[in-house]
């Protein structure tokens, strides 16, 4: 009886903690509103010829001045545009592909980079903590050393240039046509998906392992130097109980490292998406700044922003979970 | 080990700097000049190519026909001039932004800087700069009589990237400062509030800021050959690392390994030189430091 | 006549409510550091304010020197309020810091601290300036050579002369001593006391002179405040209160170094830690370590008593003493 009292509160407090943080992410979320909306308004050309485009017509021109209705208050002009957003109009296409809505292009290109970010992440953790935790195992050692150039070569590295070495090999040198496709689509042709998702997400994985390695190290290298830690090794226990005890402490460091290394990752797809042609997010935004295409832009801008925001919530909520302190 | 990853990283520091600083003396020629291998012909793509003229390209020439070398020579200095100018004013607009926010702390000023430099900060790395350098386009920009280079908006959106950052680091550091008495007894002896930020706050702040901005050096490069990759970098034909590296990608038909190899390996080289320092004069001025998320 | 610096009833609470939540009426919890103080200084007075640390007599110092602005009631300098004065009168008022090395910039030598407040006076000219800055050190016991020095070459007797002489600079007529030889060695303390005196004497100046250093005080002061928790509770001229003591925590004070002394004989002992000033004791604030709560009665931990006369400039807050019935300060 007293347990499941116990256990209620736990969990009440648990849905306490993750209601705060939502409820804290909201002035961000407005604010990333504010930014996306307010993008239209510091173009040089302000936003009827931001929206037209070069290409853009009289009449379509007219168009966009009535739609946006300029000649009101700036806070209605916002108002309306969030209308607009939380029903699903984002606007429509100019440039790129005229006249289709903005909502039905998003999906492809969000599934396109979401798999190619958890791909990356994936190859990134394998090789981060696996390295961060052997060097802070035995610290100083060759080991260590080893892992400490390892990392400073793979953050020196930028990851496009590293995607087009592999590009280069392998789609130019051995001819693997699914090396240069970069033709992410499960719901089209599972397999050719997956062997075109590998290249990138190597580049994508590889450079950032070096990075995963450091913070992984310096996480995993607090835990190790705490007093139980260390009472446990000066008592010769063995040391599987060590590394298994190091583990369990390690788990809230670890978790860190992984919210934090999908959010390096995602930041990273956009440049590895331009050297493989894969039809993401950051393709998506590097096409739209190239051609000026505003609403796109704006849309990108709070998608990226809200994705951003969703990262460091999950994290937030899965460190409440784990760990009660933080709760308070 | 660490001592000698930071002398080489402060040689190939010098090196860079002496290249961009004298390149225009040493370069062989003209980053846009053209060679061609026959009249009507440009020259093929490869190393130790000999034009039409009998000039030798050391590096052989890019897709229409220029010396490579001399790009490359031309390109690191716009990266560097770039880079180094966006953490300059980066770190100069942190430390006016950290010192007032910190010394009005809880304020409605320093509650409405906080909040949208929260918001920036959910861009990280070159994300931010990528939707700026959109939005304000790379043709140049009039504001009333000036015209802005392509150049210069790069280092403005490269600069809002990174003061946010830097910006919370010099208010972090600004805010016990403030709580001193030394301050106090300047208010006290009716020192205005701008004298105080500028002259007793300020100067006993800087360090930490000054280390993160040594830092983000690395990052800088990085950042500015990323946004000239992505053809968001200055005009043809001034030529920049990251450009000259996303125009590799036309000769791989050729096989030219050499060539996709430079221009990447010289950007690598240069994040790698700057990050090394930058840990270097950390470790010298902070030595309790720890690799921290925030630095990427 | 008016006092030179008077604080009427004042009262300082601090809120730990962010300004969100001030802004929604809000209130987190608060710690009243001075709860209702009236003090009158004279001018030339040396007065002095003794009390445990926490007891608020530092927030009471700042107040009285315009560093904190009171939550209630006012602190006048010359018969006008502390809080709209101008600049120029402003600048008459001083405070001298506890920490000297913490009041003087690490990075400015004694010749650039001192030459912004004498600039500030009117001094402009290079020669007129260096001429004041040695005539400041000297009139602090230092030679010109210090002018050079930087706060991490001197020590700590030496720094707050420096201070003391920032302060002169702007020629004040008050100044506000927050434990200024707390941070000192012994033979130093005297020195800096002795100065602190003769200029107070040779100037005119008044001093608010905050200890918790009972024969510190005893040294400099004409009067004395003894304040517990935010309150004051007895105020007398230096030698009545050395030698009459009548509120029981003075004389616990007062025992406190009495106990040195092998001979003395125990009159009354304080034990324990003063009450959270978050959460001060019904009643008297000081019932809970009052060794006469027993002999007095319930009255204590009922309501608190007001700072009545016991003679014409002695004052106290006890229920040992007979209340007088038309006291103004009653309603607090």
């Amino acid at each position: 009886m007293v347990d499941r009292t116990s256990a209620l509160n736990k969990i009440m407090s648990l849905l306490k903690y993750i209601g705060r943080r939502i409820v804290s992410a909201i002035p961000t979320l407005i604010l990333i509103t504010f930014l996306s909306f307010g993008l239209l308004y510091i173009t040089p050309g302000g936003p009827v010829e931001a929206l037209a485009g070069i290409f853009g017509t009289q009449e379509q021109k007219e168009r966009i001045r009535q739609e946006l209705g300029l000649n009101d208050p700036l806070h209605v002009q916002y108002l309306r545009w969030v209308g607009g957003v939380l029903s699903g109009d984002f606007g429509e296409m100019i440039v790129m592909a005229p006249g289709t809505p903005i909502a039905e292009m998003l999906r492809k290109p969000l599934l396109a980079t979401f798999w190619l970010t958890i791909a990356g992440a994936l190859i990134a953790l394998t090789l981060g903590l696996a390295i961060g935790a052997l060097s802070a195992i035995k610290p100083n050692s060759w080991l260590d050393s080893l892992s400490r150039v390892i990392s400073i070569a793979t953050y020196s590295v930028p990851d496009f240039w590293l995607a087009i070495i592999l590009l280069f090999v392998f789609g130019v040198i051995f001819r693997y046509r699914w090396a240069i496709s970069g033709q992410i689509d499960f719901s089209r042709n599972i397999v050719f998906s997956l062997q075109s998702l590998i290249l990138p997400a190597i580049a994508l994985g590889l450079a950032k392992a070096g990075i995963v390695a450091r913070i992984t190290r310096g996480e995993l290298f607090d835990v190790q130097n705490k007093s139980f830690i260390q009472f446990e090794r000066i008592m010769g226990l063995p040391r599987w109980v060590v590394i298994k005890d190091m583990l369990h402490n390690g788990i809230l460091p670890i978790v860190t490292v992984l919210g934090y290394t999908i959010g390096l990752i995602f930041r990273g797809t956009f440049l590895v998406e331009v050297v493989f042609g894969v039809p993401g997010i950051g393709l998506f935004l590097v096409r739209a700044a190239k051609t000026q295409e505003y609403a796109l832009l704006q849309t990108l801008v709070l998608c990226i922003g809200s994705v951003f925001i969703l990262i460091n919530l999950l994290t937030d909520i899965l460190y409440g979970v784990l760990d009660p302190r933080v709760r308070s | 080990m660490g001592d000698k990853l930071v002398v080489l990283g402060a040689v190939i520091v010098l090196v860079f700097l002496g290249i961009a600083i004298f390149g225009p003396q040493f370069a062989p020629y003209d980053f846009a000049q053209q060679f061609r291998a026959s009249p009507g012909e440009l020259l093929p793509i490869s190393v130790m190519s000999t034009t039409a003229t009998g000039e030798r390209l050391l590096l052989g020439s890019d897709a229409l026909g220029r010396d490579m070398l001399s790009r490359l020579i031309y390109g690191t200095r716009t990266t560097l001039v770039i880079s180094i100018s966006s953490v300059l004013l980066a770190t100069i607009l942190a430390i006016v932004l950290g010192s007032l926010t910190g010394y009005l702390e809880g304020s409605l000023f320093d509650e409405i800087v906080m909040r949208l430099i929260d918001a920036l900060l959910t861009f990280p790395g070159i994300l931010l700069a990528v939707i700026l350098v959109a939005a304000w386009g790379t043709q140049g920009i009039e504001i009333g009589p000036v015209t802005t280079t392509p150049e210069m908006t790069i280092v403005f959106a490269l600069v809002f990237t990174f003061t946010p950052r830097l910006t919370r680091t010099m208010r972090g550091s600004t805010i016990p400062q403030a709580h001193r008495a030394y301050i106090k007894a300047a208010q006290l002896m009716g020192m205005p509030a701008w004298r105080i930020v500028a002259f007793e706050l300020a100067p006993n702040c800087l360090t930490a800021v000054i280390i993160q901005s040594t830092t983000y050096l690395g990052l800088a490069v990085f950042s500015t050959a990323g946004l000239g990759f992505l053809g968001l970098g200055p005009a043809e034909p001034q030529p920049e690392l990251g450009k000259i590296l996303a125009r590799t990608q036309e000769y791989f038909l050729n096989r030219q390994f050499w060539h996709i190899f430079i221009p990447g390996f010289t950007i690598s080289l240069l994040v790698f030189a700057f990050s090394v320092l930058g840990d270097g004069i950390r470790n010298v001025l902070d030595p309790e430091y720890r690799f921290e998320k925030a630095d990427v | 006549m008016t006092a030179l610096i008077e604080a009427e009833s004042v009262k300082r609470y601090y809120s730990n409510a962010s300004w969100l939540q001030r802004l929604l009426f809000l209130g987190g919890s608060e710690i009243q550091a001075v709860d209702g103080v009236t003090l009158r200084i004279e001018k030339g007075e040396i007065v002095g304010l003794v009390g445990e640390s926490g007891c608020g007599k530092t927030t009471l110092g700042w107040l009285l020197a315009g560093l904190e602005q009171p939550t209630e009631g006012a602190v006048r300098f010359k018969g006008r309020s502390l809080g709209n004065i101008d600049a120029e009168t402003r600048k008459k008022v001083q405070l001298l810091f506890q920490y000297p090395r913490e009041s003087l910039n690490p990075r400015h030598n004694v010749r650039t601290i001192l030459s912004y407040p004498i600039r500030k006076m009117g001094h402009t000219a290079t020669a007129d300036i260096t001429a004041r800055i040695h005539s400041l050190l000297e009139a602090v016991g230092l030679s010109a050579r210090y002018a050079d020095r930087y706060s991490f070459q001197l020590s700590g007797g030496e720094l707050q002369r420096v201070a003391l002489a920032r302060t002169l600079a702007l020629e004040p007529e008050f100044i506000v001593c927050d434990e200024p030889t707390s941070a000192v060695d012994m033979n130093v303390k005297v020195q800096i006391l002795k100065l602190l005196s003769d200029i107070s004497r040779e100037k005119g100046i008044s001093l608010l002179f905050i200890s918790h250093d009972l024969s510190a005080v005893r040294f400099i002061a004409d009067r004395i405040c003894v304040m517990y928790l935010g309150k004051i509770v007895e105020q007398a001229p230096a030698q009545q209160l050395f030698d009459h003591p009548c509120h029981p925590y003075t004389m616990a004070l007062l025992d406190a170094i009495a106990d040195i002394d092998p001979n003395a004989i125990r009159k009354a002992s304080l034990h324990g830690q003063p009450p959270s000033p978050m959460a001060p004791p019904a009643g008297c604030r000081f019932h809970p370590r009052c060794a006469y709560t027993e002999q007095v009665g319930t009255i204590c931990w009922e309501r608190g008593p007001a700072l009545q006369p016991l003679s014409t400039d002695h004052l106290v807050r006890c229920f040992l003493y007979p209340e007088v019935s038309q006291d103004p300060d009653r309603k607090q």
